[in-house]
């Protein structure tokens, strides 16, 4: 019985003492990363291609803690006012050993596309607040899964901002046959890329018939403001002086579209 | 003058007893409280906000409480079946302690980053931890029903 129960106490002294240095160890060691500024998040590198939109967030992650970090996940979800999710991503690393170190670039992608199809076209020409959750998820040692999250408050600025098309009031006669008449597009270019490509207008009479029809090229550059008076020539005898107006625009965002009415 | 000489030993295994428990427990108190603090400090800049959350600060100090209580009594009636009885009621009190302070095995914890708005959250799952911990009090509560089950089967052989 007395070796039993001398046993038992050792069993217990040692099991306590391995239990508490593993987790000291193990809690301390990811601690001990961010404390000595091994984790380096690089500075994000914004691009727009093929209508998706891309960000770039490079890090780095040198293991000096006591034990291998594996399945490191790191989410953002991005998020407008009303909770709508306009896009998530993840980048995983399988395993960084002890002593090891990753070099990884996390992407965030959102596609013109995917905001049409969300109904969050607002975003095109209104600036927005954006959440951006971030979280990151490793487990120490294989063992102790640890998450840690945050919410990051960023603006949105949108290439079309206060996009508009006014339409003059009275025509003026150009040809026999034809009347002109003067139109303005403008919006501003709050995002952080260059828009280019064809804007067109198309004319239509509250009976929603086509009227007339313009397009050109346009280029707004990041910051700069677009506004351009333009002409269009229509019959007298299908303008009516209200109705709306298509604006169609196709280039570097993707296609995007938009209605407006005039003369009301 | 059998009674005197009866009562100083008695005297004497109280006052052996008591300074026992004295010293044990503030080794315990050292080794429980003062020595976590101060690991801590020294690992965790005081100008870094990862230091131990102030509610953990005090369960750390109620874990040592039930460390250096029990430690004490166990050795005040060192030599009872009382001993036994509170080496067995620690392993309960200690799985208790743990299970409330651990949150069953999750720690969650959210702070505000210096100079920024954001709240950072940290979630750990520590079930592992815990199931070790509760491994050992369960050691530590068999080892005390054997003692008491030694102890009484020892006075029953010198009866």
């Amino acid at each position: 019985m007395r070796q039993s129960i001398r046993a038992l106490g050792w069993a217990s002294k040692i099991v306590w003492i391995a239990t508490t240095v593993f987790m000291v160890t193990s809690l301390y060691s990811p601690l001990k990363l961010i404390l000595e500024g091994q984790i380096d998040i690089g500075s994000p590198q914004p691009s727009f291609s093929n209508g998706t939109m891309t960000v770039f967030i490079p890090f780095l992650v040198n293991n000096t803690g006591f034990y291998d970090i594996s399945d490191l996940n790191v989410t953002t979800s991005a998020t407008d006012c009303n909770s709508t999710l306009i896009s998530t991503s993840t980048t995983s690393v399988e395993n960084i050993p002890r002593g090891g170190n990753v070099n990884e670039t996390h992407v965030i992608s959102v596609s013109i596309d995917d905001i049409i199809s969300k109904n969050l076209t607002y975003l095109l020409s209104n600036d927005a607040a954006i959440v951006l959750d971030v979280s990151v998820g490793l487990k120490i040692a294989h063992v102790i899964p640890l998450e840690v999250s945050t919410s990051v408050n960023m603006s949105w600025g949108a290439p079309f901002y206060n996009a508009s098309v006014r339409i003059a009031d009275f025509p003026e006669p150009y040809n026999s046959s034809h009347y002109s008449i003067n139109a303005w597009s403008s919006f501003e270019n709050h995002s952080p890329f260059d828009v280019n490509g064809t804007l067109r207008l198309e004319i239509f009479n509250e009976r929603e018939e086509f009227v007339g029809v313009w397009s050109d090229q346009v280029s707004a550059p990041s910051g700069w403001e677009y506004s351009e008076k333009v002409t269009i020539y229509v019959k007298p005898s299908q303008f009516s002086g209200t109705g709306e107006v298509h604006a169609y625009f196709e280039g570097t965002l993707g296609s995007v579209e938009w209605w407006f009415t005039y003369g009301r | 003058m059998a009674d005197e000489g009866n009562l100083k030993s008695v005297l004497k295994k109280i006052m052996s007893n008591v300074t026992k428990a004295a010293l044990k427990g503030f080794i315990m108190f050292l080794l429980t409280y003062l020595l976590p603090t101060l690991v801590v400090e020294a690992m965790v800049p005081s100008s870094s906000p990862f230091g131990i959350p102030s509610e953990y600060t005090t369960l750390l100090y109620v874990f040592s409480a039930i460390v250096v209580f029990f430690t004490v009594v166990t050795e005040l009636f060192s030599g009872t079946i009382l001993q036994h009885a509170f080496c067995v009621g620690r392993a309960i009190v200690l799985i208790v302690y743990f299970v409330y302070a651990l949150n069953g095995g999750i720690f969650v914890s959210a702070f505000q980053i210096p100079g920024q708005q954001q709240v950072l959250r940290i979630f750990a799952n520590l079930r592992a931890f815990l199931a070790l911990l509760i491994f050992i009090n369960l050691l530590g509560f068999a080892k005390g029903m054997l003692q008491a089950i030694n102890f009484l089967s020892g006075r029953a052989d010198l009866k």
